[in-house]
């Protein structure tokens, strides 16, 4: 199952790269994708954006295909699915 | 007491003369400083019914009570004053020195009444109040003005709170500067101090201030400050608040030409990380702020080489994307402009944005419009119109006076994509795709402002589905309203409050540190329900009907056209339930109006 997960603000400068693709089992769920971020791009686990190995810190949140926003990493991952990893805080 | 000075200086422009008013210390542990503190200011002290232009209507400026001290992030003040723009309650939050310079000369509020004979600037010096002929300073720019008065006084510690060119032309949405580039942007306070011939506040508060337990509050500080370096603040301090604008984009949720699309297929050219590679020149904060999230950018080359503002997220969204604009020196330039004539940037751009809406659709022409060709896209024609807006000129004249105000005299449909509620032009998050933001737009006392009310936080962090309206989000808005008071008065920046682990128990201990006085983390949730209620009490009492608290037609009748989001709605039925849901949470009447016993049992019984 492949799914791509796109950078955004903080996530991106500290990625260092605008998106990537990863691959997984069936059955997989976002912390899986959070483990594998945190393996591909240490430095998002130096700067602490994941925590725990597979937690993102409260500030940040995944979106699913641009909809759905969500903190909650329990979720099951469809394959294509697009992934984006985005700031919590908000205000302009 | 302590931190507190428990004095308001109250100024009468006509009469030229001034008195302190001494206030309890369980009067101000009540309205806290900050907005609650100034609405109430502005609630015993401004005439029932006023013209918001008129002599009777008061502006009230309060800083909070940690004003002045080592906390970081809490030096802000907040002005009120019956708003021209929307006629109800204007508040507007600004920071920097200038509040703490008010609380170094022995203040914690002000209270400014009746109108000048001629152009003027009140010194506060420490104990002494002067009034001076501001002749000379009529017509210059915000920048130039707080330099013409250092210049006068001939010291370089004195700090200026001013207007431009449009609070003396009484432009509605006209701001007041001070520190170089810090505004009270919103709700035109600006056009308040120009019909009052008030050009400028200049403060030397040189003063001590004490603290109730010095070591504590040090320590506290100092480890907040080191928390405001970590992630919670990282967005602010690496990209700034600019660093929405692809999140925003690929979310579908960036409002683009009007609001007709909620998409920008060119963002890339106007994010934030294209804002930094090319036009950064450094990061500025706040007095006392570790963060530093004011991005200053320069225009190196081109037409508008020089130009050199600092930009944050709401800037660039109405004066670039909501106008169709991808060049970013065309909207540095435009921001620029802004803050020498003294505008608020967000109702600018918006205001923008409608007319070139109604230039597309022939509703105005080139007859109308001094010739220019106000298509979406055209910088050129954007950074022409603010000049003509600030000096009410030609088609200025009519965008000056703000899209519900223009809608309503060009009308031809133009009303129903006037992007204003109460009167108030919408910051830039899409509505439709964000229901309980859509719900504290209606709703918020200051109009369209999301600000007041941090309601796209359950939104955007997925606590909530953001794409449906549904009961409950009345509560949700309720709390975040509350929130929002609490950090306004405590004059917390919002965007630090992501450092607390409980806000609430942290918050009130800084408060007891600072004060001395006793607060606890309920007390401080009941102050700012208490503000809330207090500012919409204003609203009731200057004419608000519930017909008010509403939405342009154009997000209530029109899906979203693009983004992920495309197809979604916010019918009125749905937005309907969501505030009436609102009004139950506030302990409200079903016509949104506040019953005697909830005054009560918010301590304003005397309000009734
Ligand atoms: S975070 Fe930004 S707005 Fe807040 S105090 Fe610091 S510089 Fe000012």
């Amino acid at each position: 199952m492949r799914v791509t997960v796109e950078f955004f603000g903080v996530a991106r400068h500290w990625a260092g790269v605008e998106e990537c693709q990863l691959e997984f089992e069936e059955g997989a769920e976002l912390h899986d994708v959070v483990m594998e971020l945190g393996r591909s791009f240490p430095r998002l686990v130096e700067e602490k954006l994941i925590e725990n190995q597979r937690e993102l810190a409260a500030s940040f949140a995944l979106s699913i295909n641009g909809r759905m926003v969500t903190q909650n990493l329990d979720v099951r991952l469809a394959d294509n699915d697009r992934l984006l990893l985005i700031s919590a805080v908000w205000g302009g | 007491m302590d931190a507190y000075t428990g004095r308001v200086l109250h100024v009468d422009l006509g009469r030229r003369k001034s008195q302190v008013e001494v206030l309890e210390p369980a009067f101000l542990q009540k309205y806290l400083g900050g907005v609650g503190l100034a609405t109430r200011l502005l609630i015993d002290n401004g005439e029932p019914g006023c013209d918001p232009l008129g002599e009777e209507n008061a502006v009230a400026i309060a800083v909070g009570a940690l004003a002045g001290t080592m906390v970081p992030c809490g030096g802000k003040h907040a002005m009120a004053a019956k708003s021209p723009l929307t006629g109800f309650i204007g508040d507007s939050l600004s920071g920097s020195y200038w509040s703490n310079a008010l609380r170094r000369a022995g203040y914690d509020a002000m209270v400014i009444k009746g109108k000048a004979a001629n152009p003027t600037y009140v010194f506060v010096d420490n104990e002494y109040t002067l009034f001076r002929d501001a002749e000379a300073l009529w017509g210059q720019e915000s920048f130039a003005t707080e330099e013409a008065i250092r210049a006068e006084i001939g010291d370089s510690r004195v700090r200026v709170s001013c207007i431009g060119v449009a609070g003396e032309k009484l432009v509605p949405y006209a701001c007041v500067s001070n520190d170089r580039g810090r505004q009270a942007g919103r709700t035109g306070m600006g056009a308040v101090w120009g019909s009052k011939n008030l050009k400028a506040i200049a403060v030397r508060g040189t003063q001590p201030v004490s603290v109730a337990e010095l070591e504590e509050l040090n320590k506290l500080s100092l480890d907040l400050g080191e928390r405001a370096q970590g992630l919670a603040t990282a967005k602010y301090r690496v990209t700034g608040t600019v660093g929405n604008v692809l999140t925003l984009n690929r979310l579908g949720l960036l409002p683009t030409r009007n609001f007709q699309n909620s998409v920008l297929e060119s963002a890339e050219q106007v994010s934030g990380e294209y804002l930094q590679s090319h036009f950064k020149e450094k990061a500025v904060a706040c007095s006392g702020c570790p963060i530093a999230c004011e991005q200053v950018v320069r225009v190196r080359e081109g037409s508008y080489e020089g130009a050199r503002v600092s930009v944050d997220y709401e800037t660039l969204y109405a004066l670039g994307p909501c106008c169709g604009i991808d060049s970013l020196p065309g909207i540095i330039k435009a921001a620029e402009l802004c803050d020498r004539y003294g505008l608020d940037t967000i109702s600018t751009g918006v205001t923008i944005a409608w007319a070139m809406e109604c230039y597309e659709k022939g509703i105005l022409t080139e007859s109308d419009t001094d010739g220019l060709e106000l298509n979406f896209g055209n910088h050129e024609a954007s950074v022409a119109l603010i000049e003509r807006i600030a000096l009410r000129e030609g088609i200025g004249d009519l965008l000056a006076q703000g899209t519900k105000r223009a809608s309503e005299k060009v009308g031809q449909g133009s009303e129903k994509f006037a992007m204003q509620s109460k009167g108030l032009e919408l910051p830039g998050y899409e509505p439709r795709g964000l229901k309980t933001y859509a719900l504290g737009l209606a709703v918020g006392t200051r109009g369209a402002c999301h600000n007041r009310s941090l309601a796209y936080e359950p939104d955007m962090k997925g606590q909530v589905d953001r794409l449906k309206a549904e009961k409950g989000r009345g509560q949700i808005a309720a709390e975040s309203e509350d929130l929002a008071a609490t950090l306004d008065s405590m004059m917390f920046c919002k965007f630090i409050r992501g450092c607390f682990e409980d806000y609430h128990e942290e918050a009130t201990e800084f408060y007891r540190l600072a004060t001395g006085l006793d607060l606890s983390a309920e007390g401080l949730k009941e102050a700012g329900e208490r503000i809330c209620n207090l500012k919409k009490h204003f609203n009731v009492r200057e004419g608000w009907e519930k017909k008010d608290d509403w939405l342009p037609a154009r997000i209530l009748e029109e899906p979203l056209p693009d983004g992920s989001g495309q197809g979604t709605t916010l019918v009125a039925e749905e937005l309907r339930l969501m505030i009436d849901d609102y009004y139950e949470a506030r302990g409200w009447t079903e016509d949104g109006l506040i019953p005697a016993e909830q005054l009560a049992k918010l301590g304003l019984e005397d309000l009734s």
